[in-house]
């Protein structure tokens, strides 16, 4: 008796975990395929957030790739282009701790330029280019698209007689930039002196 | 009078207008030499089109037009063109004041597009604040039905009399060029705003429209509040409308144009006199002789105020423009321009320097002062810790710049600088990010291409291998064992990706035919560049293994 | 940069734009007969709780602002320490000991207000947080107020030894209004409390006078638009409905909404501390909502809460809120289309 009564009890709280299990899974899949997010992938949020100068200067070819080993885990900071807002954007994605930069960042936007009467057509800028922003062929002088150029340094070392400069950039007076910055106001800042005292 | 409607917030500044309404418009003395900068309006600069040593008259054409949205410069004194540089033309006068002008054009009976050309060759450009070339505004109506030519003679600023000048001594002018304006624009009504602080002018334009056709003219007088005078904020007030952010007034079927801009319509048809002066407002404590004056452009401000007799140790600061919404000139020896309406040489009593800012408190006075009914105060703290997000959240492009929140702030916050400085940071960041894109497309497409032409060298190649060796044996094919299955999965992809971009091409090439395709058209060549190459690779590991492939 | 121009503009009708301090100081002003109808029923130990919690107000913000490395003259002159002080001065019993109000204003100023980031910052009305916190701290001596016209001499001392007036101690004659209304007991029908009188007129009537004085400030305050309708009006309307709803309900065991609109700091609370700019909701519709429920939940706490008086923890509570109150009543801009109310970024 006590034994038949066993018996069903377990299988009725068999019965109802399964029944709470098939429930809650059901309703799971019901909010997981109604509140779809078309976001992108993870390393696609990551590749908008890095500059795309293509420099390599991460170690690996390219933005892509890095972002594909930040995804893997790859430290944030070695994105000179980039810089520290580069850095504090991968980090609030991430969820991680923003480190400093390794290396130095760029202060001012750079755009390659060939010094033309020097060039002597070797070509090996125009395949070192991560963005086909030279032109030219070969025996024949070549030029830097400014607008295209991405100022990412790669053409400098295969030109064998250092005819391209790193010059900066122009930017059009629409671009205008404010340059004041405010001071906080918040706790953070009061280890600063404040105006007024000494 | 017509205060059905309204727009919410706004604010009563003093207004100041006495100083220089009382005396009568007058020409002012013509300079000996102008400074014409190159770009006195909104989009592309003008390109210059004489040459030092050329000799000029009055409406001589100096500069054209470059691009779309760009106009034209003539000269505003006859006499020599001393010096021409990246931004500007200086001409020297010969003290002769000779013109050169158009023929006269009678609007009522030339097509549409002859009165559209002259207003193009005139230079003429919204003289409101703006500089929007006007033969571009115009041709609206190519997009848009226009129902309402809308007179915008509000002049909320304080200080400011420059239309309420002109609206005194050419109602009849104003509103003929009006008539062609919405004889260009086929809108049906005229309506004038302005604000019942001016009675003189507004007893001128009762007069005038008595005797304006074909089109009547509806005159609408409101009560005086800043910042009535805002292009929506009126068309709000006047015709109940609501202009949907982002948008332009023609988006609710209604043109805007300033009494000064109408004036040089007709000018410009009629008397075939190109845009070559303007009206100016000189005020302020720091001058003896305030009024307005009828300047000719590139005129030095420092010479027109002394003209008007500058108290140079009284002078603390010129300002262009309003107090509101103007800009202090960081030196005198700057010319007018087609945008100069007002010139405050103001005392420091005046306009005293702001007082030291302190905390926000979170009055909410801000809040119920806004034109747009935006909350000024979290923008503020959203602006100052530059969280974009949230600053877009607030709507922060929707802000007019208008000033009322910092002139409410109890906390002498200087609100509206920091709207600005967070919206040029945003425009900014929109224009790297752009550029960025387009860089990481660009990669794409050489990655892409640098695979399809190792795939194909790679295929020769093998072609060479295979000839050389004339019986390809099984155990060879083994040895090289290809994954057809995954090329297979990637062809098959390829040939997706390929569809995808001709399809968001073409759809985004509908539905916008004006927008830039270049990144999209790159996206496609990208995915056509795989497609080849995964085919080489696919044709090639075929020929390798043509016992394997299944039928 | 041009912005300047308006607020030059605006300094030199300084009339038009009064700067922040001028704001506080209004409000101070606005006390004023609060304090002294206060001190005439309750005897000057209200006006020595007010002098002694104004003087721990701006004594503890300098050291706090010389501590944070901010300017200290410059900050105190705003007058905000100042009206923290007052305010709290008045909300507890008269001549309260002196290391009571100490304590509650260094909850106030240095916990509530300067740990936050100073004024401007704080998410916390800062004299209701020191009241709070004496509250639950010291309730025998937060809930105890002496009858009115109590002897002066001997208040004053027990202030500054720092103890308890003994004769304080005993009895309900030295409980406000609500307390004892609140300690009737659960057998006792609202009717009976009443007939039996446990308060004497006078207290009651005190209390009443006390209230007018406050509304007479509220007033003022509203004249001179240094605060804006919707919070007060929000607040007593939602009171005066919850409490008429209870009342009609049940007239046997529910205070009337006159008593509850005349007595405890309602009307002090609905004019000086909700209407705190820092600490409220900023939008309108956000007033709206955030004066509604302070009045609901005062008169909740009032009914089934453990506390006679609950303006403070309803203030506290809805203070809470506030984030969320800002987030969902971001007002429609001009031109923006209906849905984007509220739209998430």
């Amino acid at each position: 008796m006590s034994n038949t009564f066993d018996a069903i009890s377990m299988l009725s709280a068999v019965a109802v975990l399964t029944g709470l299990g098939l429930g809650f899974g059901a309703l799971l899949g019901v909010v997981s395929e109604r509140f779809k997010r078309e976001d992108n992938p993870l390393v696609e949020q990551i590749d908008a957030l890095l500059p795309q100068t293509q420099c390599g200067q991460c170690g690996y070819p390219g933005c892509r790739p890095y972002a594909e080993a930040i995804n893997q885990g790859d430290a944030l900071n070695k994105c000179p282009p980039g810089g520290e807002s580069t850095i504090h954007a991968l980090a609030d994605l991430l969820g991680r701790e923003p480190e400093p930069l390794d290396g130095e960042a760029q202060s001012v936007a750079k755009v390659a330029f060939i010094r033309e009467e020097e060039c002597i057509g070797c070509t090996k800028c125009i395949q070192a280019c991560p963005v086909d922003a030279i032109i030219g062929a070969a025996k024949l002088m070549h030029t830097v698209i400014e607008d295209e150029c991405t100022g990412c340094d790669l053409c400098l070392d295969p030109c064998p007689v250092d005819c391209i400069d790193m010059l900066p950039r122009t930017a059009p007076l629409t671009q205008w930039q404010p340059v004041t910055a405010h001071s906080s106001n918040m706790i953070a800042s009061d280890r600063q002196p404040a105006p007024g005292v000494s | 009078m017509s205060n059905a409607f309204d727009f919410p917030g706004g604010i009563h500044p003093p207004e100041r207008k006495q100083r220089s309404n009382q005396a009568a418009l007058i020409n002012a003395p013509l300079p000996g030499r102008v400074t014409l900068p190159l770009q006195q309006h909104s989009g592309q600069p003008a390109t210059p089109c004489v040459a030092p040593g050329d000799t000029v008259k009055v409406g001589s054409v100096i500069a054209k037009r470059e691009g779309m949205i760009s106009s034209n410069l003539h000269a505003s004194i006859s006499g020599t063109v001393s010096e021409i540089n990246a931004t500007q033309i200086i001409i020297d006068s010969d003290g002769q004041d000779e013109w050169l002008r158009l023929p006269s054009l009678d609007w009522q009976r030339v097509e549409p597009n002859a009165l559209l050309e002259r207003l193009n060759e005139s230079g003429i450009v919204g003289l409101g604040g703006a500089g929007f070339p006007t033969h571009i505004k115009a041709r609206v109506v190519e997009q848009h039905d226009i129902h309402t030519l809308l007179i915008n003679a509000a002049e909320c600023e304080p200080y400011i009399t420059a239309d309420d000048i002109t609206l005194r001594h050419y109602a009849n002018d104003v509103l003929e060029g009006a008539q062609i304006s919405a004889k260009l624009c086929g809108a049906q009504h005229i309506v004038i705003g302005i604000e019942d602080n001016k009675p003189e002018a507004i007893e001128a334009l009762r007069q005038a429209i008595q005797n304006s056709h074909p089109i009547t003219v509806e005159l609408k007088v409101i009560s005086t509040r800043y910042p009535s005078g805002g292009e929506h904020q009126l068309i709000k007030k006047l015709l109940d409308l609501t202009v949907p952010s982002g948008g332009l007034p023609a988006d609710v079927g209604v043109l805007c144009h300033n009494p000064g801009t109408l004036l040089a319509i007709l000018h410009a048809v009629r008397d075939g006199q190109p845009l070559v002066s303007r009206v100016v407002t000189l005020t302020g404590e720091a001058i003896s002789q305030p009024g307005n004056r009828w300047v000719r452009l590139g005129t030095s401000v420092k010479a027109l105020l002394e003209q008007a007799g500058l108290n140079q140790p009284m002078l603390n600061q010129v300002i262009q423009g309003g107090p509101m919404m103007g800009a202090p000139l960081l030196t005198l020896d700057t010319p007018v321009t087609k945008l100069t309406n007002c010139l405050i040489a103001a005392t420091i009593v005046e306009l005293p320097p702001a007082p030291e800012e302190s905390p926000c408190i979170r009055c909410g006075e801000c809040e119920s002062v806004c034109p747009v009914s935006l909350l000024p105060q979290q923008l503020h703290w959203y602006a100052r810790a530059n969280d974009d997000a949230k600053m877009a959240h607030y709507h922060l492009f929707d802000c007019i710049e208008c000033g009322a929140c910092s002139y409410v702030c109890p906390s002498h916050i200087p609100l509206v600088d920091d709207y600005r400085e967070a919206k040029s940071r945003i425009r900014l960041q929109r224009i790297e990010t752009v550029k960025a894109e387009h860089a990481k497309h660009r990669f794409e497409f050489r990655q892409a291409r640098l695979a399809r032409e190792e795939a194909e060298k790679q295929a020769r190649k093998e072609a060479r291998k295979s000839q050389q060796r004339q019986t390809p044996t099984s155990a060879a094919a083994s040895s090289e064992k290809v994954d057809l299955r995954g090329l297979r999965i990637a062809h098959a992809a390829a040939k997706a990706s390929v569809k995808k971009a001709e399809k968001t091409l073409a759809r985004v090439a509908q539905e916008d035919p004006k927008q830039p395709l270049d990144d999209l058209e790159m996206q496609l060549a990208t995915a056509q560049e795989n497609l080849r190459a995964t085919e080489v690779q696919l044709t090639q590991a075929r020929e390798q293994q043509p016992s394997k492939e299944s039928p | 940069m041009s912005m300047m121009h308006a607020a030059q503009v605006t300094s030199a009708n300084a009339t038009i734009v009064p700067p922040t301090a001028h704001l506080m100081r209004w409000v101070i002003v606005a006390t004023l007969p609060g304090i002294a109808t206060m001190s005439y029923f309750f005897g000057l130990g209200v006006l020595s709780n007010v002098m002694l919690a104004a003087a721990f107000g701006l004594g503890l913000e300098a050291a706090i602002l010389r501590l944070r490395n901010r300017p200290v003259q410059v900050t105190l002159n705003d007058s905000s320490a100042l009206l923290t002080g007052v305010l709290l001065g008045v909300s507890l019993p008269p001549a309260s000991p002196w290391w009571l109000i100490g304590v509650g204003m260094i909850a106030a100023i240095i916990v509530a207000k300067q740990l936050y980031g100073g004024l401007g910052h704080n998410p916390f009305n800062p004299a209701m947080v020191g009241y709070a916190l004496l509250l639950v701290s010291f309730p025998t001596y937060m809930t105890l107020w002496p009858p009115p016209q109590e002897l002066l001499p001997e208040s004053l001392w027990a202030q500054i030894t720092g103890t308890l007036p003994a004769g304080q101690l005993d009895g309900l004659s030295g409980a406000t209004p609500l307390d004892a209304f609140k300690h009737k007991g659960e057998a006792v029908l609202a009717s009976e409390f009443w007939a039996t009188h446990p308060l004497p007129e006078d207290t009651l009537s005190a209390w009443r006078w006390v209230a007018l004085a406050w509304l007479a400030g509220g007033v003022l305050l509203l004249a001179k638009r240094i605060i804006s309708w919707h919070i007060p009006a929000a607040m007593l309307g939602s009171l005066v409905v919850l409490a008429t709803l209870f009342y009609l309900s049940d007239p046997s065991h529910f205070a009337s909404p006159l008593f509850h609109l005349l007595t405890g700091a309602t009307l002090f609370g609905a004019f000086f501390i909700a209407t705190d700019p820092v600490s409220a909701a900023t939008s309108r519709r956000g007033k709206l909502l955030y004066g509604a429920g302070i009045g609901a939940l005062i008169i909740i706490i009032r009914t089934f809460g453990g506390y006679p008086d609950a303006v403070a923890f309803a203030v506290l509570l809805m203070n809470l809120c506030v984030p969320l109150l800002d987030l969902y009543s971001v007002p429609r801009p001009t031109g923006q289309p209906k849905s984007s109310r509220g739209e998430q970024p």
